[in-house]
C-alpha cells in the first residue's frame, strides 16, 4: 500500500521559471487496486505517477509506504523504485539491448535473480503480453511498432513488480492493437491482483478497462472514485479539456430529452441494455 | 550547476546592442580578443576593462547575471593564477616557501592574467547574451559566405548549427526520461568502478542515439517535403542590416585598438 | 486531381520481397477531403508518401496535377502543390522561432522577403499562432506545434495537404484543435485534405473514407455508408464510432431504429425517433 499525503512538487524551484506541477494532492493506492488516471498534458499526472515511482527529487508532503511513514522522501523513494515499474510513453525509444530476450532480463537481471528466475521471468513476461517466443532472440530493433511496445512492457512486467504503473500505453497504436493491449492489462490484473494504474486521457480506454479512475487537473486531484460517478460529471470533465465517451454524450441526450435513463451508463452495451428495457416496457 | 553556464545563453531583452547586427558583435569579439591579448600595462588593462564595463551596462543585461558565469570558470582561473604565482621566477622575491619562490613581477604577471581571463569571459559571453542562436547562425553564415567560393560550406555549417540549437532542449528531454525508464527497471548509475559505470551508461545512451537518429531521418524527410535543397537560390526571412548603429561600433572597435596601440607607443618611448 | 494508376510498391527485407501494395487505383478531386483508414501495416502511409514523391513508384504511376511523380525535374513543383504533415510534431520543426520555421519552406524556394514575411503572417493568422510567432517552438504544446508544423505547409500555398496521422501524440485538446484547422482549410481554403488516421470520429468527419488491407483498397465510399457496416469494418480491425455502433446494436436486438448514425446527435435522434413511435403505436 502506497499513499501520499499532501504532496507539493515544484519544479526549477527557487528559479524564475519555477512551475508548480502537483498541489496538495493526497492519493492511496491499496494493494490490488486497478485505477484509471486521466487528464490532459499539463496537469501532473505524470509528474504524480513519477513521484509515486520513486523517480524525483524529494516533493512536500509525506509519502508512506505498507503502512510505514518515511520522515524523508529519500528513503522512500528507494523504497518506492523497488516496488514499483513504470512504463514510460512510447516505452520502444527505450529499448537497447542486442536481442528481445536480454532486454527483457534488465530489469530481473538488475534485482539480482538468479539465472534460472530470470529466464523464467522473462518468458513469463513475454507470454504475458503475447509476444511469439520466436522474437526473444532477434534484435528489438527489427520488430514491429506494436511488437516493441510490447517487449518494453515485457521488461517491466518481468520486474513483478508490485505497483506497475503504465502511461498512455496505448498511444499512437491502431484500434486492434489498443483492444489487445488493454485486454492484456485486464489479464494480467485478474491473475496477479496486484496494483496497476492505467494513465490515460482516452476516456474510451479507461471507461473500458478500468473500475475506478482518478482525475487530474492543473496540479489537483479533483475527482477520484468509481469510473460510473466520474463519468456522470460529464459537463465538469469537459471544462477541464476532456472527453466523455462519445457514447455518454448520446445517453446525456436522450435524458435531457425527457428518456428515463441513468447517467452511470458509459458503455455501448449498457446503454443498449437500458434502452431496449425502456423501449420494450412501453409496447 | 549546468545552469550556471551562462556562456552560450541568449538574453531577452532591448537594447543597443541586442539590435547590433550580428555580424557587428562577432567582428566585434574578434577585435576585443586581439586588444585584450595586446593588454599588458596597468594602463592598458583600465582601458580594457572600462570598455568592458561600458559594453555591459550597454548591453542592459544585470551585471549578476553575467558574474554567475565566471563561476564555473574559478578552478581554471584558480589554477593560472596558481601557476603564474609561482613558476616566475624573474623579479624581486617577496618570501619564499619549499622549492617555490614569490616574485613581485609573479604577483603582477598572475593578477594580469586572471583580470584578462575574467574580462575575456564577461566580453565573450555578452555576444551570445545579446544574440538570440538564430541571428548568431545567419551572422555566422553571412561572414562565412565569401568562403563558400573556396569550398567552405558555409550554409551548411549554419544549417547544422540551427538545427543542433533546435534539438538540443528535445534530447535533453528525452535523456532525462531514458534515465528515469531504466532507473525504474532497476539501473544503477551511481556505484560501482569505472568501468562498470562506464557499462550502466549503456542503456542510456544506445536508446539516445537510436532516437537521434530517428529524429534525423524523419527530420530530413520533412525538409525534403519542404523543398529543402542546399543553399542555392535560397531567400531569408531574417532581414541582416548594416545600420548607423553597427558603423558606429565598429568605429568604436578601431579607436580601442588605435588607443590601445598608442598606450603601447607610450610605454615605449618612456622606457626609452 | 491527384491520380495513381496501377500503383505497386514493395521492399526488400532479409532477402525476400514484401509487397506493401498492389496496382492500387485511386483517384483524389480537387477539395476533397479524404480519410484514409487501416490497421498498422495496410499501406496507408506508403500510399501517402507516393503523393509528393517521398517515394516513387516501383510500378505504375502517380500524377499530381498533371505532374508525374517520378519526373525529378519538376520535384519542388510538386512538392510545393502537395504539403506534408508527420506524426512527430518535433522531428518536423527546424527552426528555433515559429516565424523562422513557416518561412523555411518559402527560404528554400527563393520566395523574396517581403511577400514572404506577408506569407508566413498570413499562414500563422490561419493556424491561429500568430500570437505564438516568436515562440520558441519546443515549449509549445503538441496541438500547438502540428499547428505550426501546417502552417509551414501552408504559407508554401499548396493545393492539396497530405496529413500522417498527424493527431496520434496529442491529447483530447490537441486533437481538437488539430482538426478543426484541417477542416477549416478544407472548407474555407478549398485544399484537398487527405489524412491518415486510426480514430473513427476523425473519419466520420471526411467526404470521402478510403479503407486499406493488406495493400488493398478494400472501402471507398463516404462515412455514411461505411460505418454502418459495423461487423465489415471490426473485421478489418477498425473502430466504429460509438453512436454508430449503439444504434447497430439496438437493431440488432430487433428494435425498429434507423441505422447509419455517426454523430451522438444523429443517433440520439435516431433513438428519440424510435422511441415515439413505439410510443404512439
Amino acid at each position: 500500500m502506497i499513499e501520499l499525503k499532501n504532496v507539493t512538487y515544484t519544479y526549477n524551484k527557487n528559479e524564475p521559471s519555477a512551475r508548480v506541477a502537483l498541489s496538495d494532492v493526497s492519493l492511496k493506492l491499496d494493494d490490488g487496486d486497478f485505477l484509471g488516471l486521466i487528464g490532459h498534458t499539463g496537469s501532473g499526472k505524470s509528474t504524480l505517477m513519477q513521484i509515486v515511482a520513486g523517480l524525483l527529487p524529494p516533493p512536500q508532503g509525506s509519502v508512506s509506504v505498507d503502512g510505514r511513514d518515511y520522515a524523508d522522501y529519500k528513503s522512500a523513494a528507494r523504497e518506492l523504485r523497488k516496488k514499483v515499474g513504470l512504463v514510460f510513453q512510447y516505452p520502444e525509444h527505450q529499448l537497447f539491448e542486442e536481442t528481445v530476450y536480454k532486454d527483457i532480463a534488465f530489469g530481473p537481471k538488475n534485482q539480482k535473480l538468479t539465472g534460472d528466475e530470470i529466464d523464467e521471468r522473462v518468458r513469463e513476461a513475454a507470454r504475458r503480453v503475447r509476444l511469439d517466443s520466436g522474437l526473444l532472440e532477434k534484435s528489438p530493433f527489427d520488430l514491429s511498432g506494436g511488437q516493441k511496445r510490447r517487449v518494453a512492457i515485457a521488461g517491466v512486467v518481468a520486474m513483478k513488480p508490485e505497483v506497475l504503473i503504465l502511461d498512455e500505453p496505448t498511444a499512437g497504436l491502431d484500434p486492434a492493437g489498443r483492444d489487445e493491449l488493454l485486454n492484456m492489462l485486464g489479464e494480467l490484473h485478474r491473475d496477479w491482483r496486484r496494483t496497476i494504474i492505467l494513465v490515460s486521457h482516452s476516456m474510451e480506454d479507461i471507461a473500458r478497462t478500468v473500475k475506478t479512475a482518478a482525475v487530474m487537473n492543473n496540479g489537483k486531484l479533483v475527482m477520484n472514485g468509481p469510473v460510473e460517478e466520474i463519468f456522470s460529471r460529464g459537463a465538469e470533465l469537459r471544462t477541464m479539456g476532456l472527453n466523455t465517451p462519445q457514447i455518454s454524450r448520446i445517453v446525456d441526450g436522450l435524458i435531457d430529452a425527457g428518456l428515463p435513463l441513468s447517467r452511470r451508463i458509459f458503455t455501448v452495451k449498457a446503454a443498449a441494455d437500458e434502452i431496449e428495457k425502456i423501449v420494450r416496457s412501453k409496447r | 550547476m549546468l545552469r550556471d553556464i551562462t556562456l552560450g545563453q541568449y538574453y531577452n531583452t532591448s537594447s543597443p546592442l541586442h539590435d547590433m547586427d550580428p555580424r557587428t558583435k562577432i567582428l566585434g569579439v574578434i577585435f576585443y580578443m586581439v586588444v585584450l591579448f595586446m593588454a599588458s600595462s596597468v594602463w592598458e588593462y583600465a582601458l580594457a576593462a572600462l570598455f568592458t564595463a561600458f559594453v555591459i551596462k550597454l548591453s542592459r543585461v544585470p551585471i549578476s547575471f553575467i558574474t554567475r558565469g565566471l563561476k564555473p570558470l574559478v578552478m581554471i582561473m584558480g589554477f593560472t593564477l596558481a601557476l603564474n604565482l609561482l613558476m616566475t621566477s624573474t623579479g624581486n622575491e617577496l618570501f619564499h616557501w619549499w622549492i617555490f619562490r614569490v616574485t613581485d613581477d609573479g604577483v603582477a604577471l598572475a593578477v594580469k592574467m586572471a583580470v584578462r581571463l575574467v574580462l575575456l569571459v564577461m566580453g565573450t559571453s555578452l555576444l551570445t547574451l545579446t544574440t538570440s542562436p538564430i541571428a548568431l547562425t545567419g551572422g555566422i553564415e553571412r561572414l562565412l559566405s565569401p568562403l563558400s567560393r573556396i569550398g567552405v560550406p558555409s550554409h551548411e555549417i549554419a544549417m547544422m548549427m540551427s538545427i543542433a540549437l533546435r534539438f538540443i532542449p528535445t534530447i535533453m528531454e528525452e535523456t532525462d526520461k531514458i534515465i528515469k525508464a531504466q532507473t525504474s527497471r532497476g539501473a544503477d548509475f551511481e556505484s560501482g568502478n569505472l568501468i562498470q559505470r562506464v557499462k550502466a551508461m549503456i542503456p542510456i545512451l544506445v536508446p539516445l542515439f537510436a532516437g537521434a537518429f530517428r529524429r534525423a531521418d524523419e527530420l530530413a524527410v520533412a525538409m525534403e517535403c519542404r523543398c529543402y535543397n542546399g543553399g542555392a537560390g535560397r531567400t531569408s526571412l531574417r532581414e541582416l542590416r548594416f545600420r548607423r548603429i553597427d558603423a558606429m561600433a565598429l568605429i568604436v572597435g578601431v579607436v580601442l585598438l588605435a588607443a590601445m596601440i598608442g598606450l603601447k607607443i607610450l610605454a615605449a618611448g618612456g622606457i626609452a | 486531381m491527384i491520380k495513381a494508376e496501377n500503383l505497386s510498391f514493395s521492399y526488400e527485407s532479409e532477402g525476400a520481397e514484401v509487397k506493401v501494395f498492389e496496382n492500387l487505383n485511386i483517384e483524389i478531386k480537387d477539395g476533397e477531403f479524404v480519410a484514409v483508414l487501416g490497421h498498422n501495416g495496410s499501406g496507408k502511409s506508403t500510399f501517402a508518401k507516393h503523393l509528393n514523391a517521398i517515394l516513387v513508384p516501383k510500378s505504375g504511376k502517380v500524377t499530381v496535377y498533371g505532374i508525374d511523380t517520378a519526373d525529378e525535374s519538376r520535384i519542388f513543383e510538386l512538392r510545393k502543390n502537395v504539403g506534408m504533415v508527420f506524426q512527430n510534431p518535433d522531428n518536423q520543426i527546424v527552426a528555433t522561432v515559429v516565424e523562422e520555421d513557416v518561412a523555411f519552406g518559402l527560404e528554400n524556394l527563393g520566395v523574396p522577403r517581403d511577400e514572404m514575411r506577408q506569407r508566413v503572417d498570413e499562414a500563422l493568422n490561419t493556424v491561429r499562432m500568430y500570437g505564438y510567432r516568436k515562440h520558441a517552438p519546443h515549449l509549445l504544446s503538441g496541438g500547438q506545434k502540428q499547428r505550426v508544423a501546417i502552417a509551414g505547409i501552408l504559407a508554401m500555398e499548396p493545393r492539396c495537404i497530405v496529413l500522417d496521422e498527424p493527431t496520434a501524440m496529442l491529447d483530447p485538446i490537441g486533437r481538437d484543435e488539430v482538426m478543426e484547422t484541417i477542416r477549416r482549410l478544407n472548407r474555407e481554403k478549398g485544399i484537398t485534405i487527405v489524412l491518415i488516421t486510426h480514430y473513427m470520429d476523425e473519419a466520420v468527419k471526411a467526404d470521402r473514407c478510403i479503407v486499406m488491407d493488406r495493400g488493398r483498397i478494400v472501402m471507398d465510399d463516404s462515412p455514411q455508408n461505411i460505418f454502418p457496416r459495423v461487423e465489415e469494418v471490426r473485421a478489418l480491425g477498425l473502430d466504429v464510432p460509438q453512436a454508430t455502433e449503439l444504434v447497430w446494436e439496438l437493431k440488432r436486438r430487433g428494435l425498429n431504429v434507423e441505422t447509419g448514425a455517426l454523430r451522438s446527435a444523429q443517433a440520439v435522434e435516431a433513438i428519440l425517433k424510435m422511441y415515439e413511435n413505439e410510443r404512439t403505436k
